[in-house]
């Protein structure tokens, strides 16, 4: 359940751009609401599935839907380029944009555990690199 | 000049999703109105870059400047790794960014500005 309202957060997402697009830089005032209103709901919905989701990858996804779809929606209704070279780019980010948001907050949000790992690993003098290394000298 | 202002307007969305743990699900006044203001300080220069530029690209390409700039943001201020991911990320998006200008009709003005948010990383 969490995961489709996870996805109604991305299309209205989508909703929210394509607005933002047709509001003629907020000149066209029923564009405009649906512009508020497509970006209200995608975040109050993103943060309803966010109790349930890790919010990086939460995150991630409504990123990913919402980029992607936006630019689908421009190819197909607005008659925006479909070259191979654009859709790559737009790829590039998009992956990027799922790279970066799936992995830093969880990261930063769960600092008991994976983070940690992961940080002492390369920063041996955090906490946690320290205590491990206490503890280790305690238990030899 | 279009790409110029999707880069102020991703500015301001770093601000906004920096400053939105401070506001603890918006339930601390000052915080809130801070992070409101970005944005709409954030929305107002998008929407008129995409009164020219196409919706698909500006809106990818100020996606991945906010998500790359708090990263940065993270990476420099408060001391986040420079994980293995994040550099990736931000890479990714660069490329992209910089792949979509090259392919763009628009070629007027993200080059120069450009040149700031790609500098940052690499500090």
């Amino acid at each position: 359940m969490n995961w489709v309202i996870l996805g109604i957060a991305g299309i209205f997402e989508c909703v929210g751009a394509v607005g933002l697009k047709s509001s003629d830089g907020f000149r066209n005032r029923r564009w405009t609401i649906i512009f508020v209103l497509g970006m209200f709901l995608s975040m109050f919905l993103l943060s309803i599935a966010a109790r349930a989701i890790p919010i990086g990858t939460a995150y991630a996804v409504w990123t990913g839907i919402g980029a992607v779809g936006t630019a689908i929606w421009g190819m197909y209704r607005l008659g925006e380029s479909k070259s191979l070279p654009r859709i790559a780019c737009l790829s590039l980010i998009v992956l990027g944009v799922i790279t970066l948001r799936g992995t830093e907050i969880d990261d930063d949000a769960s600092s008991s555990s994976a983070a940690e790992v992961h940080e002492s690993s390369i920063h041996p003098k955090t906490s946690t690199g320290l205590g491990r290394s206490i503890h280790a000298k305690m238990s030899e | 000049m279009a790409w110029v202002l999707v880069l102020v307007s991703a500015c301001f969305e770093v601000a906004w999703a920096s400053g939105l743990p401070a506001t603890h699900g918006f339930t601390r006044l000052g915080p809130s109105i801070v992070v409101i203001a970005a944005m709409v300080a954030s929305f107002l220069p998008l929407a008129k870059a995409v009164r020219t530029l196409p919706i698909g690209s500006a809106y990818a390409v100020w996606t991945g400047l906010g998500a790359t700039g708090t990263a940065t943001l993270g990476i420099l201020w408060h001391g986040d790794v420079a994980s293995v991911s994040r550099i990736t990320g931000i890479t990714l998006v660069i490329l992209g960014v910089a792949g979509l200008r090259v392919f763009s009709s628009d070629k007027t003005a993200l080059a120069p500005a450009e040149s700031s948010a790609v500098e940052e990383p690499s500090r």
